[in-house]
């Protein structure tokens, strides 16, 4: 009993000396990371669209939650734009990325944000300068089913199909709320 | 734990880069290693920071080798490890983002690399403080250089480049099976053959 005491103190010794070591490092890179994710944000839904973004904080209902993280809000000269979603999907791995749609229901683009694809084959799928994602740049949300998938990747493309389907619905129901 | 003469630092080298080379002799950590060797930046990634969490945590381990009762040692071993492997992933994301999400996963799951649990109770727990941060860069950097020379392989032939630079003629078609999970296997296993016939070569010129 005696001996069980002493050995659980000097564990949760060490735990304590741990964990004192990573809230330091915790408190150094927190800021960092937190500012970077979100100027990557940023300028991932600049490029999409232009104007001023504002994250709407009303719930995201059920339907969409599965995907959607976040919406912002685009607006230019007190004229609506679009909306930009971050949607995470998941194609072979989890992929993090921001879609865009403009007022009329087209979509805007795609960004990844992060993405764990496998080199050479979903990777095809989430390269910028690559044959998938430019398919879907001012792409009427009539044209998305009929997006061309990369041969061989089909996982990732139907993911990422699927997270811009998403935001496209999204976005529909989020118009028509706003017309009300 | 019985206390052991240090080897010299050149066999602590010569274990780590060829003799005991942790991925082509010990076999140890090849869930990750076949997982990132897909391009030779995930490669030397991978490599560095799991060179960094084994110095510091055979460091450590080996300063408080006395202080850590041997019925808890294991777990004493994993939160050193996790420690160091939580401050490894912070910092990269903090510092090196692209790096970290091209790794993604494997950085946390350095933790349960069995190399670096390996070294703690082999190596570290059994010698001082100088000896067992050597032997953390001498395994680490074999791990390194075992790593580059995968994922070297498996970028050329699986995706025509190196470090992200084409290498190979627009005209050659990339070999996809060698970037996927078979082909990392395929190419595993020839490599370990490969340093096995080096080894048993240099053993028959020793014996004469």
């Amino acid at each position: 009993m005696k001996q069980i005491v002493s050995l659980s103190i000097r564990l949760a010794l060490f735990v304590a000396v741990v964990t004192a070591m990573l809230s330091w490092v915790n408190i150094l890179t927190r800021d960092i990371i937190a500012q970077r994710r979100a100027a990557e944000g940023e300028a991932a839904r600049s490029s999409l669209m232009s104007g001023t973004f504002v994250q709407l904080d009303s719930e995201i209902p059920e339907e969409f939650s599965d995907g959607i993280t976040a919406v912002y809000r685009a607006e230019k000269d007190g004229v609506f734009v679009g909306y930009c979603f971050d949607v995470t999907v998941k194609g072979y791995n989890e992929i993090q990325m921001i879609v865009g749609v403009f007022a009329d229901g087209s979509v805007a683009g795609v960004k990844i944000l992060s993405q764990t694809e496998t080199p050479g084959i979903g990777s095809k799928v989430v390269d910028e300068s690559g044959a998938y994602l430019p398919q879907f740049v001012n792409l009427p949300s009539s044209g998305i089913d009929s997006v061309v998938a990369i041969s061989g990747a089909t996982l990732s493309s139907e993911g990422v199909r699927d997270g811009v389907r998403v935001a496209a619905a999204y976005a529909a129901a989020l118009s028509e709320s706003e017309v009300e | 734990m019985s206390e052991k003469k240090p080897p010299s630092v050149k066999e602590i080298f010569r274990d780590g880069l060829l003799d005991r080379n942790p991925i082509f002799v010990q076999l140890l950590g090849m869930c990750s290693t076949l997982a990132i060797s897909t391009s030779v930046l995930n490669g030397i990634g991978m490599g560095l920071s799991v060179t960094f969490v084994l110095i510091l945590s055979n460091l450590f381990i080996s300063v408080f080798r006395k202080a850590i009762p041997s019925k808890i040692r294991i777990a004493s071993y994993i939160v050193i490890i996790a420690g160091f492997v939580t401050v490894v992933d912070m910092l990269l994301q903090a510092f090196i983002p692209s790096l970290a999400s091209s790794l993604g996963l494997f950085i946390p799951l350095i933790v349960v690399n069995c190399l670096i649990l390996a070294r703690a109770e082999s190596f570290a727990s059994r010698h001082g403080p100088l000896p067992s941060l050597v032997d953390g860069l001498a395994m680490g950097l074999g791990y390194t250089v075992a790593l580059v020379i995968i994922s070297a392989i498996r970028e050329l032939l699986g995706n025509g480049t190196l470090l992200g630079i084409r290498v190979l003629p627009d005209a050659y078609s990339p070999a996809v099976l060698v970037i996927s999970p078979v082909g990392g296997f395929l190419i595993l296993g020839a490599l370990i053959a490969l340093v096995e016939w080096i080894r048993r070569l240099q053993r028959k010129k020793k014996e004469g």
